[in-house]
This record gives C-alpha cells, structure tokens and sequence, in this order.
C-alpha cells in the first residue's frame, strides 16, 4: 500500500471515530434534556447531523457503521435493548432512503435530511404498530411526517452550514 | 464542495409531504363526540374496558410493567406508570372518540370508543 493510501485510510478512521463520538454525544445530549411535546417519538435527533456530514464526507458504508456503533454504545450507557431496537428501525429506514436520494443528484444535502427525518419516523411508528400489536397508532403519522421534516430541515442546514465551513 | 440549502426538488418533495400530512391530519382528527369507553390493550389484546361516565381507577399489571389508568370527569389519563420516559402519563387526558395514548415500553394503547361499539348485552 502506497504512503499516500495508507494516510487517507488513517485519516478516514480517525474522523470515522471523531464522528461516532461526536453524534454519541449528542445522543446523551438529548437523553438529558428530552424535548417532549406529549407524542412519543417527537425529537430533533442531533446525532442524524453527524450521520448526514458522514454520509456526504466519508460515504453510506461509514455512516452505516457510525450509527450502529452509536446506537449500541447509547443502548449500553443510557438506553435498554428496547430503545435501541426501536433506534436501529428508524436509523437503518431513515439512512437507506438518505443514501438512495443522495445517489439520485436532485436533492441538496436539507431535502435529503428532510426525508430522512420524515422516514425515520414512518418506521419507529411502524415499529410502534408491531410493538403495542394496533394498526391505530398510524393516526400519529401526520403529525410524525411533519415534525420529521422539521427536525430533518433543521438538521440538514446546521449540517450544510457546518460542511460550508471545513471543507 | 458547496452545499446550497435547497434545490427545486427539495421543494417538491417537502410540497408533496406537507400536502400528504395536511390530508392525514384531517382523516385523522379525532371526532368531536365524546366517546363512551377508554379500551385498555396490551399487545393489542383487550384487558378493559372503563365507562366513562364513572370516576375510576385501574391498575394495569402485565410483565411489561404496571400502569395506573384514572377516569375523572370524563377523561381518561394515565396517573401513574413506571415505565422509561413517562410518555404516556405526559399524553395528558383524552375524552373524544378516537383518541388514544400509547405507552410502548409496555405495549400498551388507551383508545376512547363511542358507544356504538359497545357490546349490546353481558351475560353474567
């Protein structure tokens, strides 16, 4: 392996695991200070900043491996298996539908954090259904759907933002 | 690389979400009659069924864990619960048909029925 090679792997690692650590604290972040507005499921999901800047940086295969290690190190500090399954639904959704519209070229890096936010919760209320064994929890999908888009604007920005500068 | 913050397509897409979520939210709004019952499940099997009209006290004990649901002046809630997060005691009270509370590390649904579907007789 070439000098040169062997340098991009390292670095690629290494920023790999800066951004585990980094979308890890943002996990514990919300886990001290939930925002809760009476719906389960209702949250800004810092940590997905860091999945989109892995995804658009490093590619899906990184940003894979960072949110599985996120969600199973949270699950082992802050969490139970039964956060991190209904974690795992929403994460594996939500960044296949991200990569998938990035590969796409039409969308910037927001819309794309839009549909993720919207289809990561789709899923955990998918999940929600198999759990509590009732179709009728699909009623909270409306008020899912947007709220996913807002958290996934938001985050597509800060991310869009923080890209615009280290790059 | 430079990141624009949107691109038409972006446009479209939140266009065809929002007009998706604006149609949910009007299908699913819960109806202005007040419902008659507060049907209890847990992992979609139907453990009770609480009159309204009657201040009460349940308690839910299953092997996920225990819930406390009230019924006063004609609301259901859920008091107590010891489950993670506490979801579904900050739900609040819920009185119209359709509406419902969800505790989901305990597998359990509040659902406000009408009195339609009440069964027409018990037999004792």
């Amino acid at each position: 392996m070439s000098d040169a090679k062997a340098f991009s792997s390292t670095k690629k690692l290494t920023t790999c695991a800066l951004l585990t650590a980094l979308a890890l604290i943002f996990s514990y972040i919300e886990f001290l200070v939930p925002l809760s507005l009476g719906i389960p499921g209702i949250k800004i999901g810092l940590a997905n900043i860091v999945i989109v800047m892995a995804l658009y940086s490093l590619g899906p295969g990184y940003a894979l491996v960072i949110n599985l290690v996120r969600i199973a190190l949270s699950a082992l500090l802050f969490g139970n298996l039964f956060s991190a399954l209904y974690a795992l639904c929403g994460g594996l959704v939500s960044l296949a539908v991200m990569a998938l519209l990035k590969k796409t070229d039409i969308f910037s890096l927001t819309g794309v954090s839009m549909a993720g936010g919207a289809a990561h919760n789709i899923a955990q209320l998918a999940a929600a259904a198999v759990i509590v064994g009732s179709s009728k929890v699909f009623m909270y999908m409306p008020v899912l759907v947007l709220a996913g888009m807002a958290a996934g604007i938001f985050n597509g920005i800060v991310c869009s933002l923080v890209m615009r500068k280290i790059k | 690389m430079k990141h624009p913050f949107f691109k038409k397509a972006d446009i479209i897409l939140a266009a065809a979400l929002l007009v998706i979520g604006a149609l949910g939210l009007l299908a699913f709004r819960p109806a202005e009659a007040a419902g008659a019952y507060a049907v209890i499940t847990v992992d979609g099997e139907e453990l009770d069924r609480m009159d309204l009209s009657a201040d009460q006290s349940r308690i839910i004990e299953t092997s996920y864990g225990t819930n406390t649901v009230t019924i006063k002046d004609g609301c259901a809630f859920v008091a107590e619960s010891d489950c993670r997060g506490g979801d579904c005691v900050r739900m609040g009270k819920i009185s119209r048909e359709g509406q419902m509370i969800v505790c989901l590390p305990h597998h359990l649904t509040v659902l406000i029925e009408g009195p339609c579907s009440a069964p027409d007789a018990v037999i004792k």
